[in-house]
């Protein structure tokens, strides 16, 4: 396959010659990189993944892209009668999350550290290099982007005709050139505007901004449009859009036999066929020598082979901060979780990974609750709340709804890149391995769970007043039970000391399903006893022996179930 | 004399691959060690097994007449560790990673404040206390590594490869370091591919070689002949092949 790509990619030797490439070379550069991709199975990113089940992950990948390319097909169906209109805003939400993918994940291929060892020091000129990165991130779009593309590809040939199944590749390949000249363009103004040891952090804020994009557009956006007003769109209303280089892509159509509001549309088809190739010449021949030399100071400031001036902007005097500390031993009797519970406040404010998982959770919580409670169709918002109110059920529903947002930060408490660093745990004389799976629990449960379930409790106080107490004392003793289940079951392992794989997520994911029921009959338990204070009386009692026991399992555990994934 | 640490019989095998074979040795109080052998010899497994890291292995392991297995909690907060290339985390200042490797080792807040800030001072890294690690040099990532295993002032200390990353000058402070902690009664096993760093400080110098111990002696009774390097007698004793004969065959 791999062979087969290379091929492909390197048909138009005569064009990468003129571009100022070593062909041969930008052969070998590739033929490993394809290799090492091979070896080494993306997830949606190329961040490290070193799971053996790259098959799965692979299947799996596709198969999540191609339902998300469900979404895709909005425009074609709702504008069916302008062609050139509906293809126009499909191939835009294409480039739109080609865009949002590359700003994340092309950052790990352009700025990777291994190029500095291996590739630098070599007789290899600029161009050459950034080529072969630009090669290597079209066959990973092309990967990620193909089942997406896939429902839109079908249903083109369905509405319109064969011609446009012939097309649509081609398309899909000059989307690929602009999504990539657009991204060099961010990251050019990224680095204009910042310093260049800031230029990581900014880009962990898109790919956090990305996630919740996504997660709001698969789960909520569908909620909030109104398809009958889409169906009503003239395109007169879109005049604008003959500017946007997706609108000349679009207008290749009608060379083919489709209509076109405007004039010349010939004009703005080979606009569209020309404008990304000239894009990609311009990002190789001219952008790629000063994004190279900035490529090094980013990696020489990340690396740590930066001299001081590059090495003393990372300081954080923040966490001086002695309340962390303080906050740690009272929370905590024995040193052990007191360790814990710091090393899990300081790598969850610092991680990455931790943020891009676990923060878009946080921000998809309040867009739940409004979809849930307050866009109902055909009514108004007050009135949604009017009747979400007099339903006995809204104040539980709000209740357990924040079991969601711990799910998450425990999931990715135990995991960490810098999951070797747990060695230390297997050096230090810790007797009971459960004190330092606590004392990082407890540092979760007060930084990921507490601050929300207070908002929670003010909503339902404000509206419910005094006698939803209990509700919100029973609640918050079986969230508690429902974190301490999901744990002993599924993650019961030191703070940031696994390696994250498909293989272990698989692994959990039944025993984590399982878990789920947990929440369901516990909610269901609270909402059979709603209406008899004294019930919730006693079930508050009981719980709270229960999350008394559930702990001391925890405390409990041996060193036997402990799996040392440090390889020390 | 009873020997400080003292190693029975040990044999460790992964799969069908034997890795250690009937190691006997005894490690006095005050002593430093010199762990010395090819690559693949043995002597990471060695270290991990005294550690208390590996448990799985037969023969037996005693600290101050304790089989260590037994008393694994007593004898981790009396050793220090200093692996080879391992990792930190790295997202943490050097101030937040050894308050954590601190309490690990049960020690009170002040004493870690105390002795952190003197070992950082020590290794010129106060000015980079408060900066995370992530942008650190292999050199001061090996120094936050050195001060997290001797934070606890342990009795035994376990050094593997310790002056990797480090520059010149920041050698010769570990090897005056070596010296200090000799001074006050420490025992070092240091494992090294530096035969004249490990011929300069070590007072007994053990050689392992495809598992099993070659040679356990000071220089002196090491020597075949006057004058003889330990590399010398690292090359006599694990019959290493004349290296300008293979670097010939190389460039042609």
């Amino acid at each position: 396959m791999n062979r087969f790509i290379l091929f492909i990619l390197l048909l138009p030797k005569a064009l990468w010659r003129r571009m100022g490439a070593d062909v041969e070379q930008l052969k070998a550069i590739l033929r490993v990189r394809l290799l090492l991709d091979g070896r080494r199975p993306m997830g949606m990113s190329f961040r490290k993944n070193q799971s053996n089940k790259k098959v799965n992950t692979a299947i799996a990948t596709s198969i999540l892209s191609f339902l998300f390319g469900l979404m895709y097909l909005l425009p074609l169906f709702a504008m069916e009668q302008q062609a050139v209109m509906a293809l126009a805003f499909n191939y835009s939400l294409f480039l739109v999350m080609m865009v949002l993918m590359l700003t994340s994940d092309f950052v790990n291929v352009l700025f990777d550290a291994r190029d500095k060892y291996i590739l630098l020091p070599r007789p290899i000129s600029s161009q050459t290099l950034f080529l072969s990165k630009m090669l290597h991130i079209f066959v990973y779009l092309t990967r990620s982007m193909l089942p997406m593309a896939l429902p839109s590809w079908i249903v083109v040939g369905i509405l319109f005709n064969y011609k446009m199944v012939l097309l649509f590749p081609l398309v899909l390949m000059l989307l690929m050139a602009l999504a990539l000249f657009f991204v060099n363009g961010i990251y050019l103004l990224i680095l204009k505007l910042m310093p260049v040891n800031k230029f990581k952090d900014a880009l962990n804020s898109i790919q956090i901004l990305f996630s919740i994009i996504i997660f709001f557009s698969m789960y909520i956006g569908p909620r909030l449009i109104d398809f009958d007003a889409i169906e009503q769109i003239k395109w007169s209303h879109f005049a604008w859009m003959q500017y946007l280089p997706t609108y000349w892509l679009a207008a290749i159509y009608a060379w083919v036999g489709a209509s076109s509001p405007y004039a010349h549309v010939w004009l703005y088809a080979i606009l569209g066929i020309t404008t990304p190739l000239l894009c990609m010449v311009l990002i190789t021949k001219y952008l790629s020598p000063s994004f190279l030399q900035k490529m090094v100071a980013i990696d020489a400031a990340s690396s740590g082979q930066a001299n001081e001036t590059l090495a003393h902007k990372k300081q954080k005097k923040g966490n001086n901060s002695s309340w962390v500390y303080q906050l740690a031993n009272l929370l905590n009797k024995s040193k052990d979780a007191q360790a814990a519970f710091l090393l899990t406040w300081w790598q969850t404010n610092r991680s990455r990974t931790f943020k891009i998982k676990v923060l878009p959770s946080y921000a998809m919580m309040p867009m739940y609750i409004l979809g849930m409670f307050f866009l109902k169709e055909q009514q108004s918002i007050s009135e949604s709340i009017q009747i979400a109110i007099k339903k006995p059920s809204t104040p539980l529903l709000l209740i357990y709804m924040t079991s969601y947002v711990f799910f998450n930060a425990i999931t990715y408490f135990i995991h960490s890149d810098a999951y070797k660093a747990s060695w230390v745990y297997y050096a230090a004389p810790i007797q009971q391995p459960g004190k330092v799976i606590l004392g990082g629990l407890k540092a979760i449960w007060l930084k990921y769970f507490i601050p929300f379930y207070l908002i929670v409790c003010m909503i339902v106080l404000s509206i419910w007043h005094w006698s939803a107490l209990p509700d919100l004392i029973l609640g918050l003793l079986h969230l508690s039970i429902i974190m301490l289940v999901v744990v002993l079951m599924s993650y019961r392992a030191l703070p940031f000391s696994k390696m994250e794989s498909m293989q272990t997520q698989q692994k959990k994911f039944l025993r984590g399903m399982f878990a789920l029921l947990v929440p369901f009959v516990l909610g269901m338990l609270h909402f059979a006893v709603h209406a008899f204070l004294w019930l919730k009386i006693i079930l508050i009692i009981l719980m709270a022996i229960a999350v008394y026991y559930l702990i001391d399992s925890i405390l409990q555990t041996p060193w036997s179930l402990i799996k040392d994934e440090s390889d020390l | 004399m009873t020997p400080l640490l003292a190693i029975q019989q040990v044999s460790k095998h992964y799969a069908s691959k034997t890795v250690l074979d009937q190691i006997n040795l005894d490690i006095y109080r005050g002593e430093i060690i010199g762990y010395i052998g090819p690559n693949g010899a043995g002597k990471s497994t060695t270290v991990k097994i005294l550690t208390g890291i590996i448990q799985d292995y037969e023969g037996a392991v005693y600290y101050d007449g304790q089989d260590i297995r037994a008393h694994l909690a007593e004898l981790k907060q009396k050793l220090g560790y200093v692996p080879e290339l391992a990792e930190l985390y790295e997202m943490l200042t050097p101030k937040e990673y050894l308050y954590f490797i601190g309490k690990l080792h049960h020690m009170e807040d002040a004493l870690i404040e105390e002795r952190m800030l003197n070992m950082m001072a020590s290794f010129d890294m106060t000015p980079h206390l408060n900066e995370r690690m992530d942008s650190f040099s292999k050199g001061m990532r090996q120094k936050v590594l050195l001060i997290s295993g001797l934070l606890h002032n342990p009795e035994i200390i376990f050094l593997d490869e310790p002056l990797s990353g480090l520059d010149a000058n920041a050698v010769l402070l570990v090897k005056e370091l070596l010296q200090v902690l000799k001074q006050q009664g420490k025992t070092i096993f240091y494992c090294s591919h530096m035969m004249d760093v490990v011929e300069k400080v070590s007072d007994r110098i053990v050689l392992i070689n495809n598992g099993q111990l070659i040679a356990n002696g000071t220089m002196q009774e090491l020597r075949a002949h006057e004058n003889e390097s330990l590399e010398t007698i690292f090359a006599r004793l694990t019959n290493a092949s004349n290296p300008a004969l293979q670097m010939r065959s190389f460039t042609n």
